[in-house]
C-alpha cells in the first residue's frame, strides 16, 4: 500500500490535510478535493539480488538486477562452487516470483514478478541448459482441469500459486500448491502434472 | 436508483447473469477530462491510453459507465515527470471547468527509487496521475489496464483496504498483490473474473459527487402494429430532468429491414414519417434524416432544449424487411435486436437494441456507450466543455521584439474565441 498525507493548493489555499480553512473544499476546475491523502497503483521492486541454494549446497541460483531495476530486465546465473555454469537474460519482466535449484542444478523459476497471467508460469532449465521446459499459464491451468476464475480466486500473488512452491523429500519433484490442488513438476522430466490425491507436502501452511 | 440491483448482483456473484454481459443496465455515469502533458513548446507529449473499453467493463458490474471527454493538452515540461499527483493538481493546470468531471493527467514518468508507480490519485478527490511509460509499456507492452479504473476508484473513495478491497481479483486491490489482466476477456464476469467490486464498494462508488444520472428514454413498441402510421413507436423521456435528448437513430441493419417512406423503389408502397401526440415538444422542434426509401437508419434530431424529462410523441414510418419488400410491414417481433443511438446534450450517449421480450429499447438498458460527440462541445445545455491547450505554467518572458507579434496573435485569438461565443445556440 502506497498512502501519504500531501499539500494540495487549490487556488489560494494551502490544505494540509483538514487544515485549509477553505470555504467550500472544492474549486471551481479542481473538483471535490477535501481529502488529502493519495493513494497509488504501486509495485514495489523485487531486491536487486535474491538466491536459491539447492538442498545439497552444491548449487546456487542467482537473480540479479545488473541496473538497480532501471531496466525491467533480471539476469540469472548458476554457480557450482562459486563458478559460473551458465548464465541468462530472463524473459520475466522484473524477474520471477519465486524460484529454486535442485540437487542436480535444476533451475525452476516460477511466474513473473508482476502479477499477470504469464507466458512463463514454470521455467526448467537444467544445469547444461540441455533440458529447458517453459509452461504458460494456460498449460497449467489446463493440467488442472480447473475454471480460470477458480484458480485466480485462490491464488496469493499471481494469477495461481497459493505460496512459494518447494522440492519434496526426494529433491526430484517440485510441488506448488495451486487452485486447492497440487501442481508436481518431475525434474528428471520436466513433466508436469496434478495427481489426485495430491501429496500432503504440498499443502501450504494455514 | 438502482443501487439495490447492484449491490444483490456483487453479493450473489451474478455479474454474469444471462444479457448482462450483452447490454448492461447502467443507469449512472460520470466524466473525464483527460489531459495530455507535453514539454513547453508543445513537443514530446505523452500516450494518453484510457483504456476506455476496459475501463467501460469494469464499471459495468455498478451499473456506472466512464464518459471520455475530449483530450485536453497541457505545455508543461515541469508536468512531463512528477513523483506525485499532487504535483500536477495545481491551479489552472488543464483542469476541466466542470469540478464534477473527473482530472486525469497522463504524465510521462512518475519516478520512485522502490518500486514503479503506475498511477496515483486522491482519495475522495478529484485528480488522478497516470504514469503512461510504465502503463503502456507494462507485460510486454499489453499494457496495465486496469490502472486508470483502479485511480478512478480512488477518486470515489475507495482505498486499498477499504470496503472489502484486498483480494487478488479486486479492482482497488494494492498494485503489489492484484492480479492484472492480460485482456479485456480477463475482466469479470469473463475469463479470469478480475477487477471485481464488492457491493460495499458498489454502494460507495454509486454515492460519489462525481456520478450522474443516465438520462431515460425509452421507445416502445410493445403491441403496435403496421397499421399504427403514426403511432408504431412510443417515445417517452421519463427522467434525466438536467439534460435533453438531442438525437436518435434507428439502424435496421441488425434486422435486415429499412425504411420505406414512399411509394418509391426499392418499396413501392410506402408510408412517411409522421408524429402524433407530442406531449411538451413541437413537431417543428423534430427534424428526420436518413427517411429515404431503402435507408437503414433514421435519426430524429431535436432542437436544443426541445425534448426532455416529462415529454413524450409517437411517430410512424414504414418498414419494410428486405426479404418481403411491400408485405404486411414490420411487426413488433421483427424489429428485435434493431438498434437504437441515444445522444444527449450532456455528452452521454448510448445505444440500446430493441429488446424481444419488453419490446422496449431503453436508453440505460446499454449495449454501447457511445464515444463523446464533439459536436456538443457548442451545445452548453448541461455540459461544460474542458479548456483547450493550456500553456507552460512559468512561462518564459519573450524577447522584446516578440512582444508585438504576441499580441497579434492574442488579439487573433479573442476574436476567433468571441466568434465562437457568439455562435452558441439557445
Amino acid at each position: 500500500m502506497r498512502a501519504r498525507a500531501v499539500a494540495v493548493l487549490i487556488g489560494s489555499c494551502l490544505i494540509v490535510d483538514s487544515d485549509c480553512v477553505a470555504s467550500s473544499g472544492s474549486v471551481a476546475g479542481a473538483g471535490p478535493v477535501s481529502a488529502a491523502t493519495v493513494e497509488g497503483d504501486f509495485v514495489p521492486f523485487p531486491p536487486a539480488r535474491r538466491q536459491a541454494v539447492s538442498p545439497n549446497g552444491r548449487y546456487t541460483l542467482l537473480v540479479v538486477s545488473r541496473d538497480e531495476w532501471r531496466s525491467k530486465r533480471a539476469t540469472a546465473q548458476l554457480l557450482e562452487a562459486g563458478r559460473i555454469i551458465w548464465e541468462r537474460e530472463l524473459p520475466q519482466e522484473h524477474g520471477p516470483r519465486y524460484f529454486l535449484v535442485g540437487n542436480d542444478g535444476q533451475a525452476v523459476l516460477f511466474d513473473e514478478w508482476a502479477n499477470v497471467k504469464s507466458r512463463h508460469a514454470i521455467m526448467l532449465i537444467d544445469s547444461r541448459r540441455k533440458l529447458e521446459r517453459v509452461y504458460p499459464f494456460d498449460a497449467v491451468a489446463a493440467i488442472l482441469e480447473t475454471p480460470v476464475r477458480a484458480i485466480v480466486e485462490r491464488a496469493k500473488g499471481g494469477w495461481w500459486l497459493e505460496g512459494p512452491p518447494s522440492l519434496d523429500a526426494t529433491h526430484q519433484v517440485v510441488l506448488a500448491a495451486t487452485a486447492g490442488r497440487c501442481l508436481v513438476l518431475d525434474l528428471r522430466t520436466g513433466d508436469i502434472s496434478a495427481p489426485r490425491p495430491w501429496p500432503p507436502s504440498c499443502r501450504q501452511p494455514g | 436508483m438502482k443501487s439495490w440491483f447492484y449491490v444483490a448482483a456483487a453479493v450473489l456473484g451474478i455479474g454474469a447473469l444471462p444479457g448482462v454481459s450483452a447490454a448492461a443496465t447502467i443507469d449512472l455515469y460520470f466524466t473525464v477530462n483527460p489531459i495530455r502533458v507535453c514539454n513547453d513548446a508543445g513537443a514530446s507529449c505523452t500516450t494518453v491510453n484510457t483504456f476506455s473499453a476496459q475501463t467501460q467493463k469494469i464499471y459495468e458490474q455498478a451499473g456506472v459507465a466512464p464518459v471520455f471527454l475530449p483530450t485536453t493538452q497541457i505545455n508543461s515540461t515541469a508536468s512531463l515527470s512528477v513523483p506525485s499527483v499532487s504535483n500536477v493538481a495545481v491551479a489552472g493546470n488543464g483542469q476541466s471547468s466542470d469540478s464534477a468531471t473527473i482530472n486525469m493527467w497522463f504524465v510521462q514518468n512518475m519516478p520512485s527509487s522502490s518500486g514503479t508507480l503506475f498511477g496515483e490519485a486522491f482519495v475522495g478527490g478529484n485528480g488522478v496521475a497516470i504514469n503512461t511509460s510504465a502503463v503502456n509499456s507494462f507485460n510486454s507492452g499489453v499494457g496495465r489496464m486496469d490502472t486508470v479504473a483502479h485511480e478512478m476508484g480512488h477518486n470515489f473513495g475507495l482505498g486499498h483496504t477499504t470496503f472489502g478491497a484486498g483480494g487478488a481479483n479486486n479492482l482497488l486491490t494494492a498494485g503489489s498483490t492484484r492480479s492484472i489482466p492480460g485482456g479485456i476477456g480477463d475482466i469479470t464476469p469473463d475469463g479470469a473474473a478480475l477487477d471485481q467490486l464488492t457491493a460495499a464498494q458498489i454502494t460507495q462508488l454509486r454515492s460519489s459527487s462525481f456520478m450522474r444520472s443516465v438520462p431515460h428514454v425509452t421507445v416502445d413498441i410493445n403491441g403496435s402494429t403496421p397499421f399504427d402510421t403514426n403511432n408504431f413507436f412510443k417515445v417517452t423521456f421519463s427522467s434525466g430532468s438536467t439534460s435533453f435528448l438531442k438525437s436518435m437513430t434507428i439502424d435496421l441493419a441488425p434486422v435486415n429491414a429499412f425504411f420505406d417512406p414512399t411509394n418509391s423503389p426499392p418499396g413501392l408502397a410506402g408510408s412517411p414519417f409522421q408524429t402524433s401526440s407530442l406531449v411538451g415538444l413541437l413537431n417543428s422542434d423534430i427534424t428526420a434524416s436518413g427517411n429515404t426509401d431503402g435507408s437503414k437508419k433514421l435519426t430524429l434530431n431535436f432542437a436544443n432544449n426541445a425534448f426532455t424529462a416529462g415529454d413524450s410523441f409517437d411517430f410512424g414510418i414504414d418498414i419494410d424487411k428486405d426479404n418481403c419488400i411491400d408485405c404486411f410491414g414490420a411487426t413488433p417481433q421483427e424489429l428485435a435486436g434493431a438498434l437504437f443511438s441515444f445522444t444527449f446534450s450532456d455528452g452521454f450517449g448510448s445505444q440500446a437494441a430493441m429488446s424481444g421480450t419488453s419490446f422496449l429499447a431503453d436508453s440505460t438498458d446499454i449495449m454501447n456507450v457511445l464515444p463523446f460527440d464533439t459536436s456538443l462541445l457548442q451545445t452548453p445545455p448541461g455540459f461544460i466543455p474542458p479548456v483547450g491547450t493550456i500553456g507552460p505554467q512559468d512561462p518564459v518572458l519573450p524577447e522584446p521584439g516578440s512582444v508585438a507579434l504576441l499580441g497579434l496573435a492574442f488579439s487573433a485569438l479573442l476574436a476567433a474565441r468571441r466568434r465562437k461565443e457568439g455562435r452558441t445556440p439557445r
